[in-house]
């Protein structure tokens, strides 16, 4: 029942550093509301992509037709010291959440992106450059892994188009690279 | 019979001791030499830190401060004495989280809070100031709190290893130990510590270390060849050399978490809850078991085992066999029909109930249903090992009837009794009532009653 996301993160802390953060989503206690556990986060700067997730969250609940007993519990097993205001992970943590939950059909995935928590709309926290270079660093997967990433990098820029040559790199190691744009894209993106 | 056997009763606390060297720290023991201005036994930078793992004490205000302050929790305490040291016991308790324990049979509140053994424990130190270590404490950290939450017989330790903050492809659920610098600076460190006494010997002391150290940067080379090695063998240290957490774990026999209070008192709900429930069901089996009844003879000389005639003349009474017709009993109507019957077997268990909870023995009840008379009626009750006498007057009316006699061990339901014997709605006066059709309907629910046919008649007299 453990599911997890990676998501590529950038501390300023110190020696600046790019980091893979391996976030992982287990059943914990029973309880009626089943809301998810989210304080094994705290301290781990993504205090604001968890704001983030808790309302897009709320107003994806009314949508879930199956709400389980369990709630789900969220830590990082590899966190990074000194890393604050990590906004572009939002889109995993909900990903996270929603594997969980079974509306997206996969084990692991990579994402990436800010996301709205009005319009669900998934925007792009940084050129993506960094991000596209910390999943090759993963290596070959033996089972394909999802990577979801914001479909703009600017305005007119879309990231196939800016990084053709990292993308298909990611391609030739068994990672698939899904630009989306918005929360139901990129659902629809982890259970294809 | 683990059911009964719980290690709460132990201290749960748990130890570990961390070799802390400041970074370019050549020789710890020509160093030591100041130790006695500085304390701890060692330099200002080099030192044997003690870290414990304990359950969270209620009261503590650490876990407020940390909530208010988006800490950790159960690192939090650690913040108070070094921040590096909170962060390295941050890392630590991700990194168990990520490698598990497995839950102990009949722990059902973990079954509820399946990660009640970790979140339970808090981590604190005595270290006295703040350290210049890099992440070499976060092996440590991890082992402290893998022993408190899993019991482990092992109550203090010595280890010095960073976790890997790589994703592990193959081993997903363990986490790598990776090498930290100026490994030998802390060998040197712990034997003059353990020569002077601390930690405290004793002989299952173990001493976790990465397999392997990187010397001069670039060659990777196992712990093992050192020399320092064989020095803390001597000194009755056991190295192990790990290259996996879940190994570490493996040799501190912490692969289970432990029992926690509040799972001793679900246990204990849950027991009473089962006996509660099997006493239930056991009484309500015993209550519905069905009582043997059996017609007995009052006259064994001139009566058969079934109901009698009782006679009377002046103040003399005799038993008088019932004449028939047939197969059909024949009662005269306006006599008095009697019944002598042996109802269930005595028992020991009856005894003990009649002894420990005033047990009374058998509810009895008997019914006559008749073609034109109403029903009747009666409830009594029977000791234990007494046969039932009784005898009842008829009517005068011509008719069949049935007179059936029922025995249980609660109390008789007047109105089902009632409601059974109750004549159909449609019915007048003059059509006779299908006593079979009843008594068929009562022997469906009391299958192991006394049924008993007879016709009244004018015909048939007491003799004398």
């Amino acid at each position: 029942m453990r599911k997890v996301v990676f998501i590529p993160v950038f501390s300023l802390a110190g020696t600046p550093q790019h980091h893979l953060l391996e976030l992982i989503v287990e059943p914990a206690e029973l309880s009626f509301t089943a809301q998810p556990k989210f304080h094994y986060l705290q301290g781990h700067g993504l205090k604001a992509a968890v704001q983030v997730a808790k309302q897009v969250i709320i107003q994806l609940k009314s949508k879930l037709i199956f709400w389980p007993s369990r709630a789900p519990l969220l830590y990082l097993a590899n966190p990074l010291p000194g890393l604050s205001n990590a906004l572009g992970a939002a889109l995993g943590i909900v990903m996270s959440l929603l594997m969980y939950y079974g509306l997206c059909r996969c084990e692991r995935l990579i994402a990436t992106g800010r996301l709205n928590s009005v319009t669900a709309t998934v925007e792009a926290a940084t050129d993506l450059t960094a991000e596209l270079k910390s999943a090759i660093a993963l290596g070959y997967q033996n089972k394909l892994l999802r990577f979801i990433i914001p479909q703009l990098v600017n305005d007119d820029v879309t990231v196939v188009n800016r990084h053709a040559e990292l993308i298909c790199h990611l391609g030739t190691l068994n990672i698939r690279v899904f630009p989306v744009q918005t929360l139901q894209e990129a659902i629809a993106a982890c259970s294809s | 019979m683990r059911l009964f056997k719980n290690k709460n009763h132990e201290d749960p606390r748990r130890y570990v001791f961390i070799p802390i060297v400041k970074p370019g720290s050549n020789d710890v023991v020509e160093s030591s030499s100041s130790s006695e201005k500085l304390g701890n036994n060692g330099t200002a930078d080099n030192q044997l830190i003690e870290v414990y793992s304990q359950p969270y004490l209620f009261g503590d205000d650490t876990d407020n401060q940390a909530i208010n302050k988006d800490w950790d929790r159960i690192a939090a305490a650690l913040r108070k004495k070094s921040r590096v040291l909170f962060h390295s016991g941050s890392v630590a308790t991700s990194k168990v989280h990520k490698l598990g324990l497995k839950r102990p049979r009949m722990a059902f509140y973990q079954w509820l809070k399946p990660k009640a053994w970790l979140e339970q424990q808090r981590l604190y130190s005595d270290c006295p100031k703040e350290l210049s270590e890099g992440n070499s404490a976060e092996l440590g950290l991890a082992l402290v709190l893998l022993m408190a939450a899993s019991g482990s017989p092992y109550r203090q330790v010595i280890a010095t290893g960073a976790l890997s903050g790589q994703i592990q492809l193959i081993r997903e659920r363990d986490v790598e130990i990776q090498p930290v610098n100026n490994l030998v600076e802390k060998f040197k460190l712990v034997i003059q510590q353990v020569n002077n006494g601390k930690p405290p010997q004793n002989k299952n002391l173990l001493f976790f270390i990465p397999k392997y150290y990187d010397q001069e940067k670039t060659k990777r080379v196992e712990v093992e060849s050192l020399p320092e090695v064989q020095t803390l063998r001597t000194l009755g240290i056991q190295v192990v050399p790990i290259e996996w957490l879940s190994e570490a774990a493996k040799k501190l026999k912490a692969d289970t978490a432990r029992y926690l209070p509040q799972d001793l008192i679900f246990k204990w709900l849950m027991i009473a809850l089962l006996v509660i429930s099997l006493s239930w069901v056991s009484w309500v089996g015993w209550r519905d078991r069905a009582i043997s009844m059996a017609f007995v003879t009052a006259n064994p000389e001139t009566l058969s085992a079934e109901p009698f005639l009782v006679c009377f003349k002046d103040k003399e009474v005799h038993y008088q066999r019932i004449v028939r017709e047939g197969i059909v009993p024949i009662v005269p109507t306006t006599s008095t029909l009697g019944w002598q019957i042996k109802i269930g077997e005595a028992s020991s268990f009856d005894s003990f109930l009649s002894q420990w909870f005033g047990y009374q023995g058998y509810y009895v009840a008997y019914l006559i249903i008749s073609q034109f008379s109403a029903p009747k009626i009666n409830r009594i009750r029977i000791y234990p090992d007494k046969n039932w006498i009784w005898s009842w007057k008829l009517n005068e009316l011509e008719e069949d009837n049935k007179l059936i006699l029922l025995a249980q061990r609660q109390p008789f339901n007047l109105r089902k009794l009632e409601r059974l014997v109750k004549p159909p709605e449609s019915k007048t006066a003059q059509v006779p009532i299908d006593i079979t059709k009843i008594a068929n309907d009562i022997e469906s629910q009391f299958p192991n009653g006394l049924y008993f046919t007879f016709k009244t008649a004018s015909k048939s007299q007491c003799t004398f």
